[in-house]
């Protein structure tokens, strides 16, 4: 609780400015954290911290979680041990299985992971309790640039958190690539899918020979636990210069990461995936008239659209119109949201119509949006790829 | 002096009690207009048992004009019957009718498209896929959506949202057809609001900030209570409805008040 000094009205911690007056509220004592979970916090992060920076973090954290962390991991600094883990945060991986598919084996992962977006440092210390296997990294100077794509990367990461290029002079994980990808993995390939494991780190790595190469639960070790993919689920075909990706029928499709704030246009029945929700884009059809006479119905001002939660095989929950200026989806902001999925970013992702069509754009989330691949699309180097339980970086 | 207080017999001046229809004295006859004498209204909008609409809120302006109800059958629609409203294209060619039966006002539904709507008087039962209305805003009760999420015949399993177990759906239903808001209610009772409820129209200056609540019973039964909002809620009427002095209902755009004469 906040007393605004201007006009004595009661403010939620969180708050920088007076719901009463709209002046700016004082900040908590010196030293100590600012208040929102979104905001991160500038500079010298803790080992533990900057450790989690590589985990992909859920990003809605009770601060409880986060005061815990922090003051485990100052503990353990002095301590000289790794820091424990905080309190399983909102809608960690067990938990949101066991709630959300009580048929899904109990190991099941359900979000993309292994990239964090540079302006979510807070979001990633906060989370530093939630990849509880992340080696604590010495922090050091100020950040380093991000050779693809500019962005500040700290000096310790071996990958950028922003588009998950691999830092020059990045050692691979110690306790990563097993080289467990079996059969495969061995043969020499013109391009390689790595898996990014729930902490960030890079795990089996699976080749994709030049020509055409299948993948499913049929298909090789990568991909054979996995009860998400079909047996056949897509295939990969090198094609001159082209590398593109076609989705075999599969039951859960194939998605892309999107880059962030580069638009895409959605079409009808388009399915694109945030933190754990999966949202169907619909057109919306125009007046029918019935014999002359309009079906009555609410005011509509130009909808351009329509988002469906998908829960089902054609069943969908939730639906909200997209007005033509658009809706912002996030866990805490915006018009729809999700305060119940921790891997959704405060403000995740907006859908806008752009004049000529519905774009989805990816505002800098932690964890990314993701959009289904309809049919075959053309994939370019680094791009991260979800199927099934896993969650995958192209490399060719 | 006084006044004679009967009827003065023409012939032979006596004074025939009221009812008499011939005079005690003389046997001439009283005449027919003073036997059969009946107290008029001055107007007819003072008839007893009559009912008047008035306009409330119309489509084509008129806001305030009066139908009054002085036969027995009063057709209401686009194209046909007494109560037009041209411009109204919500309303079907023949849309509503309103009779009376033993003296009792009733509206019946002309198997319109779009129906009447009539203002909840406390708690009103609703079904799936009943109709309600508040402020501007139509809604339709569903079924919640199945459950589809187990494996499939080939033992992939299904990757579906986090979801709850959903009791009912309450859908937006938007103008000219379609689908704006849908919610799959988990809790037994939805609000509907301009804000702070389950459903929330910050722009539609006819909500009320907590409009009304639907409650579900049991499968395929809800009720829906107006939070003495100041529009109402209003629910589609099924074939016929009995109108009451004070009613409000809809039809099409229209928006008219039952007032009872007498």
């Amino acid at each position: 609780m906040i007393v605004c000094p201007r006009c004595s009205k009661e403010n939620q911690d969180h708050y920088k400015f007076c719901l009463g007056c709209g002046s700016e509220l004082p900040r908590e004592p010196a030293g100590s954290r600012v208040n929102s979970p979104q905001t991160p916090p500038s500079q010298a992060l803790t080992a533990a911290q900057s450790a989690a920076l590589q985990n992909d973090t859920p990003a809605a954290i009770p601060e409880k979680s986060l005061e815990f962390a922090r003051t485990h991991q100052t503990e353990a600094e002095r301590a000289g041990r790794p820091a424990p883990a905080a309190p399983a945060p909102l809608g960690s991986a067990a938990g949101a299985a066991v709630a959300i598919a009580p048929v899904a084996p109990p190991t099941y992962p359900t979000t993309p992971r292994g990239q964090d977006s540079a302006s979510n440092l807070g979001n990633a210390a906060a989370g530093s309790g939630f990849g509880n296997s992340g080696p604590a990294l010495s922090v050091g100077a100020g950040p380093n640039s991000c050779p693809a794509c500019g962005n500040p990367v700290p000096v310790d990461f071996k990958f950028c958190g922003t588009c998950g290029h691999r830092m020059p002079g990045a050692q691979p994980a110690a306790h990563a690539a097993p080289a467990s990808a079996p059969a495969a993995a061995s043969k020499p390939g013109r391009g390689t899918l790595i898996v990014i494991n729930p902490d960030g780190t890079e795990g089996g790595s699976f080749q994709l020979s030049d020509g055409t190469t299948s993948v499913g639960r049929n298909h090789g070790g990568l991909f054979a636990a996995d009860a998400y993919l079909s047996p056949l689920h897509a295939t990969f075909t090198f094609q001159g210069a082209n590398f593109h990706v076609k989705d075999e029928g599969s039951l859960n499709g194939v998605y892309v990461k999107l880059k962030r704030d580069v638009p895409v246009k959605l079409n009808d029945g388009d399915i694109f995936r945030i933190g754990q929700e999966l949202i169907r884009f619909e057109a919306l059809a125009g007046p029918q008239f019935v014999n002359g006479v309009e079906p009555m119905g609410s005011p509509n001002p130009g909808y351009v659209g329509r988002l469906s939660l998908v829960i089902g095989r054609e069943s969908y929950g939730n639906g909200y119109p997209v007005p033509p200026d658009g809706i912002h989806l996030g866990r805490e902001r915006g018009d729809v949201i999700f305060p119940e999925d921790g891997y959704v970013s405060g403000l995740h992702c907006r859908v806008h119509y752009d004049g000529a069509s519905c774009v989805l754009t990816d505002v800098g989330s932690s964890n990314g949006t993701f959009v289904r691949v309809r049919g075959s699309r053309n994939l370019v180097n680094g791009d991260l790829l979800l199927m099934g339980q896993q969650l995958f970086r192209l490399q060719f | 002096m006084e006044q004679a207080r009967n009827y003065v017999c023409k012939e032979c001046s006596t004074a025939v009690p009221s009812g008499h229809k011939f005079c005690g004295t003389c046997g001439a006859a009283v005449p027919i207009e003073v036997v059969e004498l009946r107290i008029k209204y001055f107007g007819a909008m003072q008839a007893p048992g009559k009912a008047r609409l008035t306009l409330i809120r119309g489509e084509g302006g008129g806001d305030g004009l009066s139908y009054m109800l002085q036969g027995t059958e009063h057709l209401a629609g686009r194209e046909d019957g007494q109560i037009l409203f041209p411009d109204d294209t919500w309303l079907s060619p023949r849309h509503a009718n309103f009779v009376y039966e033993g003296g009792q006002l009733i509206v019946r539904d002309e198997n319109s498209l779009n129906g009447i709507y009539v203002r909840a008087r406390g708690p009103v039962s609703l079904g799936y896929g009943d109709t309600f209305v508040c402020g501007e805003q139509v809604f339709r009760i569903d079924p919640a959506p199945r459950d589809t999420a187990g494996p499939a015949g080939d033992q992939t399993y299904f990757y579906a949202s986090p979801r709850k177990r959903y009791l009912f759906n309450v859908s937006q239903v938007l103008t000219g057809g379609g689908v704006g808001i849908s919610l799959c209610a988990a809790a037994p009772s939805v609000l509907i609001g301009r804000e702070e409820c389950d459903i929330n129209f910050p722009s539609d200056v006819y909500m009320s900030g907590s409009h009304a609540k639907l409650d579900f019973i049991a499968d395929g039964a809800l009720t829906i209570t107006d939070l003495d909002s100041k529009n109402g809620t209003y629910t589609r009427i099924k074939n016929t409805h009995k109108l009451q002095h004070g009613d409000y209902l809809f039809i099409g755009r229209e928006l008219l008040r039952v007032e009872m004469t007498g």
